[in-house]
């Protein structure tokens, strides 16, 4: 079949132009008909997921097909879809896209792609470990290492006092562990909060102090603010501020209704309770108006009278039930409770506030079945009506109620836009308020309050709320700079961490120019990464140091003068003056008791009368012998009597080996005159002194001056002592030392110097100039 | 009422009393309120302690390492620190000088005087009594005394050569023990602590404790004519009548060392404190210096022309002073064996010589003992001190730390007062004065843990610190023996014969030949390197033309002009 379509299409072709190319493809194919053709021609099918190998298109060879001259090849099959009318648009994009497409480039070969993937990985790790060049070569340059490097960087060192762990390894007798079990643990939590604490990082523990420290702070500013606020005396102060916040929640409530009307209905209940609550303090036991007319109607009126006792009986009643024995008791646990858990958990603010909550719950919960009497009588009457009534009870909850962020308020809340907003739902409550706007006029209402009073407290509301704002202002400001510091700070603190990271990247990009230099070469100064001021300074050092080599170098090329000294001769040099003593004569005769003292009268006389006579000569004899001894001598190879025969007239050959051995050039100066030094090498001295160079050292001259001063304790100064015996490194008894860590490239700790340390930096200094 | 004002601003004025005279006063006072105003004190800015050059001078350890002869970055930059310590080290020496606080002063005569002519129970008349009970005398009837202090100068040892020996405190005049030892003494020493002290008797060293117990008798000493012992080597040297010089190890009681010096009985012998060289003169005039390690001498010189009198060398090291028959002292630099520096002449030769820890100069000439001061141009011929004894002077020791003189005669021993002799400021972990007894065990054992090897006594003392080059002449030598060398003898051993092949006279053939192929091997090496030397060393054979003989036709050659 396709042998067919094929040859059908070659036909095709020679019929359009007749090319020698053409024909012979023509006879390839031919010449190819009884071939078997084991890897298939490509056929275009159905994308598949399957690869099958025999898919693959062979490449070209000599005399073989090409996926051009196949059908498939792109411009054939224009062709064929320009041919029909409905395909003639796919096949004219299809040209376009052809011409505008490139062709991929052909993937390179396994092994070839992974060296390259290699070398580029290579080159990637390079630059990310040559950022620790410098840091390594001056750790390796330090004279004195005192491990954990990262003190400061470290996480926090949380001291555990040795006292109370060694508390854990004792052993508990039974009586103890039956203690312990009764005990009640209530630090387990703290426990637990401070492993987190541990397992902060230094950074992350800074920002918490701070969190912690702003909060404190704004609970203190709000303390003095309440207590400021407690302070007014004025009536009407307070009420303005009760009835502000009771808005305030109506506001939040009517919100909450449309929001979350379930939540809107406890939220009913719970002020419904606060205010039976209220109801039944002892307090309105007789000011109310009921109560009030019932004390005038009382003098008059036998059952008035009556009602008044009952009244004044359940008074007696409900304060006797305060003063349960039992409820006292528990009262008195739970404080002490309470006590405890506050003195144990006195810094922790997240337990704190929980716990608030918590008591706030619990408060609620006692207030339940509390006075059934008030709650049968007064349930019906006043819950709506407390609701709207801008007065009626004491608000306590504000005092209860942690004090909250202040929120900025308009001293001047539109009643009718609440309205407005108001759910249709709540028929009667607008019902009621439109009421009261009603009763704006003038009327009185059953509580006996006046509503003139409302519209009267709106001027002077506001100028109390001026007054208010004026302190809450203060406080704003003061947050607002609070907030704005701290938002200051953490976006420093980000950007750090941003700039830190972009160094990093340049720096990764900056070693590429150069070579590795673990060893801080001198002639390559860009290399180096400069991570940090620090690093940079080590540049500078090294200039300095290049500074200070040619400069040593000058110096060796001047010729020195203590050299010059050496030649001069010191006898020419030091001709001393005779000085003549007067001294006294001795007045014994001293000749009599010693055979040494009797033979020192004649000495005398027969030392001068031979003075520099043999003394001298013998001593100079003495000089060549042994000047003699240190020459090298020669050797005579000559066999003794070879070519010393014949007999006469023959002359010998004067053919003599003798090997002549330089005479020492330079002899010493000190031998010269009236000293001589033997120059034998003491062996026992040999046996201890270094005979071959150490490692660094190239010259004996330079080793010897590097052995030169003595670092004892009998020698130096105890403090250069303890400088110069300093042990290379040094580790801190049971820490951990970690691997050093990366926030060195960033910022090296600093160091405090001590008193030395600065005598020493003030001499580095000195020696660089 | 204007004086009352004024009191008062008087009194306002920051505390100081202005008196006001106010009699002629006749204006207003205008009263400004003013407060007084307290001017706090500055604090006065401890002013950098400059360091004293000198100080710095004096402590320095020599020059720099230079970075030439190091080979790595890494080590240069690691010298360079260390230098840096160095220089720190030495600072802080220089600094530690204001410590010193105690000042040596001499005595200083009025116009027209002279300190010579100040007897000493002048002296005595005119110090502090602590200093006064320093000048005593002894008057001993046992012969000629010899005499030493101990290394911090609170004990004193005499021996009299009658046999009279005496150890005690001299400060407290506390006498450790006193006895006859019925035999000639010689010379004596204190060993390393004052409980032990060792006396040469007429034939052998004894050794005794400070209680007078004998504690050891060397008789490899013997007849001995000089002792000194060198506290930092733990070694008792001694010279011998024969020429002999010996060295005991104290502390492990080895002898160290013994040889002949060829220079005939030691009469005149001292050591020097720096190196543990023992200085010894002869009657040749040569001074020469030994140590237990080498049999020649290290060192020889030629201090005079005539036999020498007496030697001493000074307590640093520095300086050593001779003095001649030929009624010359000298003084030399002993450190590099030069000089003289200076050259005295005096009347007499003076049998013994003392230098004190601060330079002084003592010297004794029969009975007289002079005490000179370094060379003063105002009057050089004056001495500084003369005293003269009752008798021949037979020994003389500076006492250290102590402005006393020690000086035995024949008739006793007397110490006399040489204001300005002795340090002022002593080490006490070096010499303690005022030694107690724990701290005297305390430095035993340090000082043994601190104790020199007898090798590295050398002329220089840092020689342990220097690398071991061989010199000229060993080179020379090593190439010398490369001339005469000798195959090495081939130790062959057939490898494991298996049975029937070849019997021992094939391996006796086999050994033949491996051991002509080495050796031939080895004279060929040697033959290439003996050509070398050879080539290098061989004296080109200078023949002249009248050495050779005559050619035919040489006479045609062009004649060269005379």
């Amino acid at each position: 079949m396709k042998e067919l379509g094929e040859s059908n299409y070659t036909f095709d072709q020679q019929d359009e132009e007749v090319d020698k190319k053409a024909h012979h493809r023509l006879l390839d194919a031919v010449g190819r008909l009884h071939k078997t053709q084991y890897i298939k021609k490509p056929i275009r099918n159905e994308p598949s997921f399957k690869r099958n190998e025999f898919h693959l298109v062979k490449t070209k060879g000599e005399g073989e097909w090409t996926i051009k001259d196949t059908s498939l090849a792109v411009p054939n099959l224009v062709k064929v879809l320009q041919s029909s009318k409905k395909l003639e648009s796919v096949g004219t994009a299809l040209k376009k896209s052809l011409r505008n497409k490139k062709t991929l480039q052909k993937p390179l070969e396994k092994p070839v792609a992974e060296r390259i993937n290699r070398s580029v990985n290579y080159e990637k790790a390079k630059k990310k470990l040559n950022q620790w060049n410098a840091v390594v070569a001056a750790n390796r340059a330090a004279d004195h290492m005192s491990f954990p490097i990262q003190k400061g960087n470290s996480d926090m060192d949380v001291y555990v006092s040795p006292l109370a762990d060694a508390s854990n390894f004792r052993i508990k007798s039974n009586l103890m562990i039956e203690m312990e079990k009764t005990e009640v643990k209530p630090d387990v939590e703290v426990h637990s909060d401070n492993e987190d604490v541990t397992k902060l990082t230094r950074k992350e523990m800074i920002a918490r102090s701070k969190e912690l420290r702003l909060i404190r702070i704004r609970e203190s500013q709000k303390n003095a603010k309440a207590r400021l606020q407690k302070k007014i005396k004025s009536k009407k102060f307070h009420k303005i501020m009760k009835k502000e916040k009771l808005k305030e929640e109506i506001k939040n409530f009517q919100l909450m209704q449309k929001s979350d009307p379930e939540a809107a209905m406890r939220k009913l209940d719970q002020l419904e309770k606060r205010r039976i609550e209220e109801r039944a303090l002892l307090r309105h036991k007789n000011t109310g108006t009921w109560a009030k007319n019932l004390q005038i109607r009382s003098k008059y009126d036998k059952e008035a009278r009556k009602e008044l006792a009952q009244q004044l009986s359940i008074g007696r009643e409900l304060t006797q039930v305060n003063h349960d024995a039992s409820e006292d008791d528990d009262d008195v646990e739970e404080t002490v409770e309470q006590s405890k858990e506050e003195e144990t958990e006195i810094f922790n603010p997240w337990v704190k506030q929980s716990r608030t909550v918590q008591q706030e719950a619990a408060n609620n919960n006692s207030a339940e079945g509390y006075r059934k009497y008030w709650n049968k009588r007064n349930a019906t009457e006043t819950t709506l009506k407390s609701l709207n009534s801008s007065d009626g009870w004491s608000l306590e909850e504000s005092t209860n109620a942690p004090i909250e962020k202040p929120q900025e308020q308009k001293p001047d809340v539109n009643e009718d836009l609440l309205d407005d907003s108001l759910d249709e739902t709540e028929e009667t409550s607008n019902k009621k308020k439109r009421r009261n706007k009603k009763n704006a006029t003038g009327k009185t209402l059953s509580d006996g309050w006046t509503v003139e009073e409302v519209t009267d407290a709106k001027p002077q509301k506001r100028k109390l709320v001026v007054n208010e704002d004026f302190l809450d202002d203060i406080f704003d400001k003061v947050e607002e700079t609070l907030n704005k510091k701290v938002s200051r700070k953490l976006n420093e603190l980000q950007k750090s961490i941003m700039n830190d990271e972009d160094e990093v990247e340049i720096q990764v990009k900056r070693p590429s120019s150069g070579k590795y230099h673990g060893d801080l070469n001198f002639k390559k100064k860009h290399s180096k990464p400069s991570l940090d001021e620090e690093l940079n300074e080590t540049q500078l050092e090294e200039e300095l140091k290049n500074q200070g080599i040619t400069k040593a170098v000058a110096q060796l090329s001047t010729p020195d003068p203590a050299k010059h000294s050496t030649d001069i001769n010191p006898e020419e040099f030091m001709k001393t003056k005779k000085i003549y003593l007067k001294t006294t004569l001795p007045d014994i005769d001293q000749g009599e008791d010693d055979e040494t003292d009797a033979a020192m009268g004649k000495q005398l006389t027969i030392a001068e009368a031979f003075e520099d006579d043999d003394i001298l000569n013998d001593f100079e004899q003495e000089n060549a012998e042994e000047n003699e001894k240190k020459k090298p001598k020669d050797i005579d190879l000559t066999l003794p009597g070879w070519g010393k025969w014949g007999g006469s007239g023959i002359k010998a050959h004067s053919k003599k080996l003798i090997l002549k051995f330089p005479k020492e050039e330079k002899r010493r100066e000190e031998n010269k005159g009236h000293v001589i030094i033997v120059d034998e090498k003491n062996d026992g001295l040999r046996k201890h002194q270094v005979s071959s160079l150490p490692f660094p050292f190239t010259s004996v001259k330079d080793y010897e001056a590097a052995l030169r001063a003595p670092v004892g304790r009998d020698f130096v100064p105890e403090i250069a002592h303890n400088l110069l015996t300093k042990p290379a490194v040094t580790t801190k008894l049971g820490t951990i030392i970690k691997p050093i860590d990366k926030d060195v490239l960033f910022k090296p700790p600093k160091k405090h110097l001590n008193k030395t340390e600065k005598k020493i930096a003030a001499l580095e200094k000195k020696n660089k100039k | 009422m204007t004086e009352n004002v004024d009191t008062k601003a008087a009194k306002h004025f920051a505390g100081c009393e202005i008196k006001v005279e106010d009699t002629k006063f006749s204006g207003e006072v205008i009263e400004a309120e003013q407060k007084p105003k307290h001017f706090r004190q500055k604090r006065n800015k401890q002013k950098k302690f400059k360091i004293d050059p000198d100080a710095l001078q004096r402590h320095s350890r020599g020059p720099a390492v230079s970075e030439t002869g190091v080979k790595t970055n890494l080590f240069k930059r690691k010298l360079k620190q260390k230098e840096i310590y160095l220089q720190f080290s030495n600072e802080q020496a220089a600094r530690t000088e204001i410590l010193r606080n105690e000042e040596e002063g001499f005595m200083e005569a009025e116009e027209g005087e002279c300190t010579a002519e100040y007897t000493q129970s002048q002296i005595v008349q005119n110090v502090d009594i602590t200093s006064a009970a320093k000048r005593f005398n002894l008057n001993l009837g046992f012969g000629p005394y010899r005499m030493k202090y101990t290394k911090n100068g609170r004990h004193l040892l005499i021996g009299g050569r009658k046999g009279h020996v005496a150890a005690f405190d001299w400060i407290t005049k506390r006498l450790h023990c006193e006895m006859n030892v019925t035999e000639e003494v010689v010379d004596v020493a204190w060993l390393h602590i004052e409980t032990m002290y060792a006396i040469a008797q007429k034939n052998w060293v004894h050794f005794y404790d400070n209680q007078g117990t004998e504690l050891h008798c060397v008789k490899q000493m013997n007849s001995v004519n000089r002792l000194e012992f060198l506290p930092y080597h733990f070694l008792l040297a001694s010279g011998n009548e024969v020429g002999y010089l010996c060295w005991l190890d104290t502390s492990i009681g080895e002898m160290v060392s013994e040889y002949n010096t060829r220079l005939g009985p030691v009469r005149i012998m001292c050591q020097n404190p720096t190196n543990g060289v023992l200085c010894l003169a002869g009657s040749k005039g040569v001074v020469s210096m030994w140590s237990p390690s080498t049999r020649e001498p290290l060192g020889k010189m030629l201090c005079h022309p005539t036999s020498i009198s007496s030697i001493a060398v000074d307590p640093k090291g520095t300086y050593m002073a001779t003095c001649g028959l030929d009624k010359s002292v000298k003084i030399w630099d002993v450190r590099s064996l030069s000089g003289p520096t200076i050259e005295y002449k005096i009347r007499m030769p003076a049998q013994h010589m003392a230098i004190s820890q601060k330079g002084l100069l003592s010297l004794a000439m029969g009975n007289v003992c002079e005490v000179h001061k370094k060379p003063n141009y105002v009057s050089p011929s004056h001495a500084y001190i003369t005293q003269k004894c009752d008798d021949f002077i037979h020994g003389m020791q500076f006492c250290p730390f102590e402005d006393v003189l020690g000086v035995t005669t024949r008739k006793g021993f007397q110490s006399l007062l040489v204001p300005g002799a002795g340090e002022a400021n002593f080490d006490a972990l070096e010499a303690n004065p005022f030694q107690t007894k724990s701290q005297r065990r305390e430095n035993e054992v340090r000082a043994l843990l601190d104790k020199i090897p007898s090798e590295f006594i050398a002329l220089d003392p840092a020689a342990i610190g220097q690398v071991d080059v061989p010199t000229f002449k060993e080179k020379i030598d090593a190439k010398k023996q490369l001339l005469y060398l000798k195959p090495p003898t081939v130790d062959f051993k057939r490898a494991n014969k298996m049975k029937g092949k070849g019997g021992s006279a094939n391996t006796a053939k086999v050994k033949k030949i491996v051991k002509n192929a080495k050796k031939r091997e080895f004279v060929k090496e040697m033959k290439g390197i003996k050509q070398e030397i050879f080539r290098e060393h061989k004296v080109q054979s200078t023949e002249s033309a009248e050495d050779k003989p005559k050619h035919v036709l040489d006479r045609f050659k062009s004649k060269k002009r005379s």
